[in-house]
């Protein structure tokens, strides 16, 4: 099956080196991220991807993606699609309602968080998971986390999110225990944005 | 799931090295090879890859190794090892009407086309028990072989039937929508029929063919024919996207039942036969049979049946037909209860106090 993929005029970019180790690398690091809402971990060993891939979103997509978590992408580049396909097997979704993943390359024009999945009274575990690139942490408008996993209050701002970014994660934060949950990255760094988290004050 | 039990170290260490020890039983004997399994222990293999989800007769075979022959157990092992494993592709549906036939009998036409084929089965032996098995020298087992192929045109008794228009059409719910996938998405209740086919497929073969059993003894009646019962093997067929055509990833051995069961009518339906269907991996007739009798019977309430026997009951049924959960359940009563069980002594105690308290008061007021 992969035979006519592998001599195709252009093969997809390399994934993981190692696709076991990379992966539990990677998980690790965004399990470690998970548990510390708004603390900046590094993600290890991200493949170099298609634009408008990241290395560290790349890499978190290939160790969590496959063909039961549909992808929908904001920017669609056919490099980037063909990539994801390649590596994980994963469908890609037109309805952003209809992802557990959704990859958001342009902060400042992504879509409402209320048009992805929030999952349901019974199960809001099926909700998704907004991959949100952002160009450095820092920078942006700066906010106070609470929430479970940070002791007492958690600094944080990411270039790109400002108001209108926490307004809407503060109603997301709302319709606990549903809502998406977030992941922002740069290159090479995770942070986690768990639904049960938001800013205070 | 009860999975990871936390204890004593050494002691269970020194469990598993006894439980392997007991596996291997008399070293005088020789050790039992997984190939014998899989050739020898044909229906054991086919129930724990049936209810086990994964069709690979050498884990299977390796599984009843490893559990001692305890199904239950090895079907754990089984689900438990599937989890690891990465998903490549959705096949396409199997197409029972291409089967490589083994056995094909009907009981509702003597002369269906095709032909009744007998194949190998116990229904005409005399469960006498054969003690020349016992011996080493039983003899080769040879087959007897058909003077002509199979006829390759074996209509499905349930497509002549439905040619003639006296059987419900069996339509899918919508093609482009996913099939429910349990082994993925959490049971949900009310669900349709594509889950409850794939919980029944899995489901515990005791637990269905006693609530089958059930049915045909009055508890929600269902009054089936055994329209076709036919095991083989058939291909599976997956689409690569980027191939743009089906291809042949090989063959599995499965046993599918269609019940035929009577059906009134209704103001909207005309008086008709309805389905029942069963499919599981392998040599499994039983369990298919049993697994078309309790989808029939939880399609009561859809057909304006009467309802409120178990076997007629979705909740009931599904939410219990599961071994591997069952099982976890039931024998988690095993682990530690240390705390919980002191609470309810105290509180027994202090009831206890209370009672004789108060029987002491009124023995001595009757006194009086």
């Amino acid at each position: 099956m992969t035979s006519h993929l592998a001599t195709a005029p252009r093969a997809p970019a390399a994934g993981f080196t190692d696709p076991v180790r990379d992966a539990q690398e990677v998980f690790r690091a965004v399990l470690q991220a998970q548990s510390h809402p708004g603390r900046r971990v590094r993600v290890p060993s991200g493949p170099a991807a298609p634009a408008p891939l990241g290395r560290a979103m790349a890499g978190v997509l290939l160790a969590l993606a496959d063909l039961d978590t549909p992808l929908w992408l904001q920017r669609g580049e056919e490099a980037a699609l063909a990539y994801l396909r390649f590596h994980t097997g994963a469908p890609v979704a037109a309805d952003p309602a209809a992802a557990a993943f959704a990859i958001v390359t342009e902060a400042s024009t992504m879509p409402p968080l209320d048009s992805f999945r929030a999952g349901d009274a019974d199960y809001p575990e099926v909700a998704a998971t907004v991959l949100i690139a952002v160009a450095g942490f820092g920078q942006g408008q700066q906010v106070s986390l609470a929430g479970p996993g940070i002791e007492r209050r958690q600094g944080f701002a990411a270039d790109g999110l400002g108001a209108e970014f926490w307004a809407a994660w503060r109603a997301n934060r709302g319709r606990f225990p549903l809502g998406v949950d977030a992941l922002l990255f740069t290159d090479d760094e995770v942070v986690a944005l768990p639904r049960s988290v938001g800013p205070e004050g | 799931m009860y999975v990871a039990v936390k204890g004593g170290e050494q002691a269970i260490e020194n469990s598993h090295r006894l439980i392997a020890a007991e596996r291997r039983g008399d070293p005088a004997v020789p050790e039992l090879d997984v190939r014998q399994i899989r050739e020898q222990m044909r229906h054991a293999v086919a129930r724990v890859m049936a209810e086990g989800s994964l069709y690979d007769p050498d884990l299977a075979a390796l599984a009843i190794k490893q559990a001692q022959g305890d199904l239950v157990e090895a079907i754990f092992l089984v689900r438990a090892y599937r989890t690891t494993l990465r998903r490549f592709a959705v096949s396409r549906p199997i197409d029972s009407a291409r089967m490589a036939i083994g056995r094909r009998i009907s009981a509702t036409f003597k002369d269906l086309p095709g032909g009744q084929v007998l194949g190998g089965t116990y229904d005409y032996t005399h469960r006498l028990l054969d003690h020349e098995l016992a011996g080493d020298g039983a003899g080769e087992a040879v087959a007897a072989e058909a003077a002509a192929p199979l006829d390759p045109e074996m209509p499905r008794v349930s497509d002549i039937l439905d040619a003639q228009g006296l059987l419900e059409a069996e339509m899918p719910d919508d093609e482009s929508d996913p099939v429910a996938d349990l082994t993925r998405d959490p049971l949900r209740l009310p669900g349709r029929r594509d889950q409850r086919l794939q919980n029944l497929a899995r489901a515990d073969e005791g637990f269905l063919l006693a609530l089958g059993y059930s049915t045909q003894r009055g508890y929600g009646r269902t009054h089936p024919f055994a329209g076709e019962i036919r095991q083989g093997t058939v291909a599976v067929e997956i689409e690569a996207p980027e191939l743009g055509f089906a291809i042949d990833i090989g063959d599995i051995e499965v046993t599918e039942c269609e019940l035929v069961n009577q059906f009134k009518g209704s103001t909207e339906q005309p008086p008709q036969f309805t389905r029942g269907y069963g499919l599981a991996f392998g040599r499994a007739e039983r369990k298919a049979m049993a697994m078309a009798l309790v989808d029939r019977s939880l399609r009561a309430a859809e057909l304006g049946e009467e309802t409120g026997h178990p076997a007629q009951d979705e909740e009931f049924v599904l939410s219990h037909s599961d071994n591997v959960e069952a099982s976890g359940f039931v024998q988690h009563l095993k682990l530690p209860h240390y705390i919980d069980f002191q609470s309810e002594l105290h509180l027994v105690r202090r009831l206890r106090a209370d009672f004789d308290a108060r029987r002491t008061g009124t023995d001595r007021e009757a006194a009086e």
